[in-house]
């Protein structure tokens, strides 16, 4: 049983799952798909096209799918995806995907957006993230899974931030973070550490761990004066790799392709 | 006489007091009790066990009393109290508190709390503070009187900042911060007394000169603090509010990382079990 509180109102085109709860002041714009058992507290506001998948909670005055903040025309026809079990709190603002992206936004499962922070058109976020308070997200970037963002990270266009990588509260990055690792700092923002607490609360084995801390300390507390893009090479030849650190030598190596570190910004068009 | 819109979602067992006017779209839970003469405007949400003073002011978008950001929180009632005077602008938010920390966030009286402040959990701000737009504080924070936070200012949590000091914009917060001083920059550093603050709050010549005089003996020779502190300790007839200062540094050097309330810190390492948000859904 859908509730619905009377003062919601909801687009005639928009299509309701079972058991979903709708606060008071609600507005849900056209082409809205609601999963089942989605719970929406009150005044939030879903633009148009955005698909929500099933079970997110999504609290007060937060803004779904809305137009992004991009100068100059826009293509109508973007829309904004969003997966199952995904938290956001109060005043989140999410923006739908542009012409100048891939024309959409994605957002995967089981995160949990914290408040105020906010993600730009076409970014992508995969599963089980956190963003902290007033995480400032720009067009663009890409998240991978289990990041863990501290309050008032922001993030310029086109970065990529690895899997498994946290950052302090206040930095602001300019090139993409890579996975498994610490970084923080205003500008620049700086790869301190892996990060070990991370990896040991999503299981990592022991040995993995090892590998990664050796592959870490080969590449970014180098005593030989080579460049970064040299110790990648040289550790990236050797044999029986673990699989992480072979993700981590390719996220480098893809990162490394563009002038600031950014990767995404190779296909921009 | 209270005025309720009647788009407004007042719940019949909240205790509404006298003269309060409530805008359309405001929806107020079972559990809240918001006294005399307070008024909200349109779009406040408030939830939770939460218990409101006389003549508060509540702008546009206001949400105060929901549950905690706090993976460990599994719905316990615990409370939100604020005083009396207060003025929340647009888009501030409150979170009530937790089992472990003090379950309760308080505020004070006389608060001017700027767009988008947020108030985790467990925080206690004391009266007439000022807290700029966007500024945050982690859980466990505590603010003591007359001190004024600057926009964009992050806090870390278990920080305690001291009474009449001054924050500046764009700090991020990661220790005790003094009374009676100005904080500022990344990294952070106590840079001066804060004479305009001091004198705006009726302080006598004598103590501004005391306390700049202490400054000097503590931040300026060149020692570190500890040893400025040991030294300071010999001394006799010192200034009460020298004496608090004193008080407050001793205390923040004792605490780990320079926040003294991160010692009075109640959850073991087994309670930080990182729980993901996905199970965290499950419970509360």
């Amino acid at each position: 049983m859908a509730k619905i509180a009377p003062t919601a109102m909801i687009d005639k085109s928009a299509q309701l799952g079972e058991a979903v709860s709708i606060g008071p002041g609600c507005v849900i714009g056209p082409n809205v798909t609601l999963g089942d058992g989605c719970e929406l507290r009150a005044n939030v506001y879903i633009a148009h096209d955005t698909i929500v998948g099933r079970n997110n909670l999504i609290y007060a005055n937060c803004v779904l799918g809305e137009e992004p903040q991009i100068v100059g025309e826009l293509e109508t026809d973007a829309k904004l995806i969003i997966g199952d079990n995904n938290t956001f709190r109060e005043n989140v603002i999410i923006h739908a995907g542009s012409s100048r992206g891939e024309g959409q936004t994605v957002i995967g499962n089981n995160n949990y957006l914290m408040i105020g922070s906010h993600l730009g058109h076409d970014c992508e976020m995969e599963d089980n993230g956190i963003l902290g308070n007033y995480v400032q997200i720009a067009g663009h970037c890409k998240l991978e899974h289990n990041v863990f963002l501290n309050a008032f990270t922001a993030l310029q266009p086109f970065v990529t931030v690895g899997r498994f990588t946290f950052t302090a509260g206040a930095s602001h990055s300019y090139s993409d973070l890579p996975p498994f690792v610490r970084a923080s700092g205003g500008y620049p923002c700086k790869v301190r550490g892996l990060n070990l607490i991370g990896l040991q609360r999503a299981g990592f084995s022991p040995d993995s761990i090892d590998q990664l801390k050796v592959a870490f300390r080969r590449l970014y507390r180098r005593r030989d004066g080579k460049s970064i893009v040299q110790a990648v090479a040289d550790v990236a030849n050797e044999n029986g790799l673990d699989e992480q650190v072979r993700y981590l030598l390719e996220f480098l190596q893809r990162s490394h392709q563009h002038r600031y570190g950014r990767y995404r910004e190779l296909f921009r068009h | 006489m209270t005025e309720i819109s009647k788009l407004a979602v007042v719940n019949p067992s909240a205790q509404i007091g006298a003269r309060v006017r409530i805008g359309p779209f405001c929806v107020i839970g079972p559990n809240v009790q918001i006294d005399d003469g307070c008024e909200l405007m349109n779009n406040v949400t408030m939830d939770g066990h939460t218990r409101i003073g006389q003549s508060n002011v509540f702008y546009q978008n206001v949400v105060v009393g929901a549950p905690p950001q706090d993976l460990k929180y599994d719905g316990a009632p615990t409370e939100t109290i604020i005083g009396s005077n207060n003025v929340f602008r647009e888009n501030v938010t409150v979170h009530r508190g937790t089992e472990l920390g003090l379950g309760k966030t308080v505020i004070g009286d006389h608060n001017l709390l700027m767009v988008a402040a947020h108030i985790a959990h467990d925080c206690i701000l004391e009266d007439k503070i000022l807290l700029g737009n966007e500024s945050l504080l982690a859980g466990h924070v505590k603010i003591e009187e007359g001190a004024v936070v600057s926009a964009l200012v992050g806090i870390h949590h278990f920080v305690t900042i001291g009474k009449f000091s001054y924050v500046g914009g764009l700090t991020p917060v990661r220790r005790d911060v003094p009374p009676f001083v100005k904080f500022d920059g990344d990294p952070n550093e106590v840079r001066a007394i804060n004479e305009e603050g001091l004198k705006r709050h009726n302080f006598t010549e004598k103590d501004i000169t005391d306390l700049k005089q202490a400054f000097r003996k503590l931040f300026r020779t060149g020692n570190n603090i500890t040893e400025n502190l040991r030294a300071m300790a010999e001394q006799e007839n010192l200034n009460g509010h020298v004496k608090y200062l004193y008080e407050f540094l001793q205390r923040s050097c004792d605490g780990r990382f320079g926040r003294y309330l991160e010692t009075t810190r109640k959850d073991e390492r087994k309670h930080r079990r990182f729980r993901t948000p996905a199970e965290l859904r499950k419970k509360v």
